[in-house]
């Protein structure tokens, strides 16, 4: 192609030695496969015989393990910049925890004296009973829903509430093996999120509703068990641990959820790849049924929740206009290189109408024709 | 699988990139320009061996070759192109950028080279003037 402002055309040679047969085959491939199954089949054991681990501790243990099954053989520069993402990985962690501290004795200034914001005990509920006409929605949820015998809706709903630790913790584990690059913008986005819920949680320590009900006495009694459904599921290990490390957490930090957060990280973050709406709209439900879930156990305001989705909408929002900018930089910089082969193309493209010089051109459809 | 396509800009086409006196020098630079189009547009990525980018190390980053990324060269990619050197009488830069196109996953290359002609790769043609 000699045409200066038409995309690359690749093209196959006709007779062609397959690279798979001609490489020499990674021999730590196999290794790494048979432990990552190994090791998912031992979680899994240790999941119904143990309970799942949701302490920050075990869940970086069990991480740990798993990026070791997945990295062996992997070259030393691999292996290096993995423990510097592992030390950025624990710093947010590390971060997240501190806030409990701070969301709960305020923040020292110079050491001479603290700020200490005042607890949010009615506010979120009065924003609930404006957007629900007068009505407490967690006291509605269960008025209707709460029963003595564990429903199905119970299973549902604690399983969903559940999924908070282990759902962004594996999706980031597999994209940490599959693409770095996927798997630094996923963590991109996450961080962002989990920086502005921890400055939220400072500024604004809110009260759930379980503690609004049963310390502050806003309204009758709500019921909270949120690992009744999955105990009724058989998984008694993961509820004991799951009251020990509750006990260790930031009870004052309902404003934003991250609950609900974390819940809608991971489906728009997998969008661009999917193509029917349908189905997107399917992973939306997950969010949705979180959020219904955390006001049903009395874990949650509704607000909370929306305002955790748009922070995570605000944390696409910001990265993906970033990633573009930083692309546009680096493609200014190669045009910028070769001003000659720049001037060329310019006037070029813009006489070409738009038909004539499509998006896609360079699709992957084009691409599988090419080679065949 | 979540990323875009990689293309490889193999050693030739980076030397003819680099060096306005070479007689594919515009083409390359052309071709080139156009593929960075792609890449701002998130329809691929441009990547090319750690060992060939060594030569042109003031043109990373905040240079005209901004774009791209290393494909780093690992120990184990150097012991698999010897064994490829030893197999088939290949040279060993031809054999290390085969290896590392396996290993990454690439089968897109820009090149200057007809050796890459061989193999089942889909080659980025630059035309004679």
């Amino acid at each position: 192609m000699s045409t200066t402002a038409e995309a690359p055309t690749f093209v196959a040679a006709s007779t062609r030695l397959r690279l798979s047969d001609l490489v020499p085959y990674d021999e730590f491939r196999v290794a790494r496969l048979a432990l990552m199954f190994e090791f998912l089949f031992i979680y899994l054991w240790w999941l119904r015989i143990m309970g799942l681990p949701v302490d920050r501790i075990s869940v970086a243990i069990s991480v740990g393990i798993f990026l070791v099954c997945a990295f062996i053989g992997r070259s030393w520069r691999t292996w290096g910049v993995l423990l510097l993402d592992c030390l950025a990985y624990s710093v947010m962690w590390w971060t997240y925890e501190a806030t409990r501290g701070a969301a709960d004795d305020g923040i020292g200034v110079l050491g001479l004296f603290r700020i200490k914001f005042p607890r949010q005990v009615d506010s979120m509920r009065d924003i609930d009973r404006v957007m629900f006409f007068g009505n407490d929605p967690n006291v509605v949820l269960q008025d209707h829903f709460w029963e003595p015998s564990v429903r199905w809706y119970d299973v549902v709903a604690s399983t969903t509430y559940m999924t908070h630790f282990v759902l962004p913790i594996i999706t980031m584990a597999v994209l940490w093996v599959v693409s770095r690059r996927q798997w630094v913008r996923f963590m991109k986005r996450f961080a962002t999120l989990l920086g502005v819920a921890c400055v939220l949680f400072v500024l604004l320590p809110t009260v759930p509703p379980w503690m609004a009900a049963e310390q502050y006495d806003l309204f009758g009694r709500l019921h909270r068990d949120a690992g009744r459904g999955f105990r009724h599921l058989g998984f008694k290990g993961f509820v004991n641990d799951y009251h020990i490390a509750l006990s260790n957490g930031n009870a004052v930090a309902a404003m934003p959820s991250l609950h609900a957060s974390f819940a809608f990280v991971v489906p728009l973050f997998f969008f661009e790849w999917i193509r029917r709406r349908w189905v997107k709209a399917a992973l939306l439900l997950f969010p949705v049924t979180m959020l219904a879930s955390l006001v049903y156990l009395g874990e949650h305001w509704v607000i909370d929740g929306l305002v955790g989705w748009g922070i995570t909408a605000g944390a696409f929002w910001f990265w993906n206009r970033m990633e573009q900018r930083t692309r546009s930089v680096r493609s200014l910089r190669a045009r910028e290189g070769f001003p000659m082969a720049a001037a060329l193309r310019q006037p070029l493209d813009d006489r070409l109408p738009a038909e004539q010089f499509p998006s896609d051109q360079f699709s992957s459809d084009q691409f599988t024709t090419a080679s065949q | 699988m979540l990323d875009a396509p990689q293309v490889l800009l193999e050693f030739s086409f980076l030397r003819a990139l680099a060096d306005p006196d070479h007689a594919d020098h515009s083409r390359a630079a052309a071709e080139y320009l156009a593929l960075v189009d792609q890449f701002e547009r998130k329809e691929l990525l441009l990547v090319a061996v750690s060992d060939h980018l060594a030569e042109f190390r003031g043109w990373m980053h905040r240079g005209p070759l901004a774009p791209l990324d290393r494909l780093w060269v690992g120990l184990q990619h150097r012991r698999a192109a010897r064994r490829l050197v030893a197999a088939t009488g290949l040279p060993h830069d031809v054999a290390l950028t085969l290896v590392m196109c396996e290993r990454h996953r690439v089968r897109r290359m820009a090149t200057l080279d007809p050796t890459f002609g061989q193999f089942d790769l889909e080659l980025l043609t630059v035309d004679p003037g």
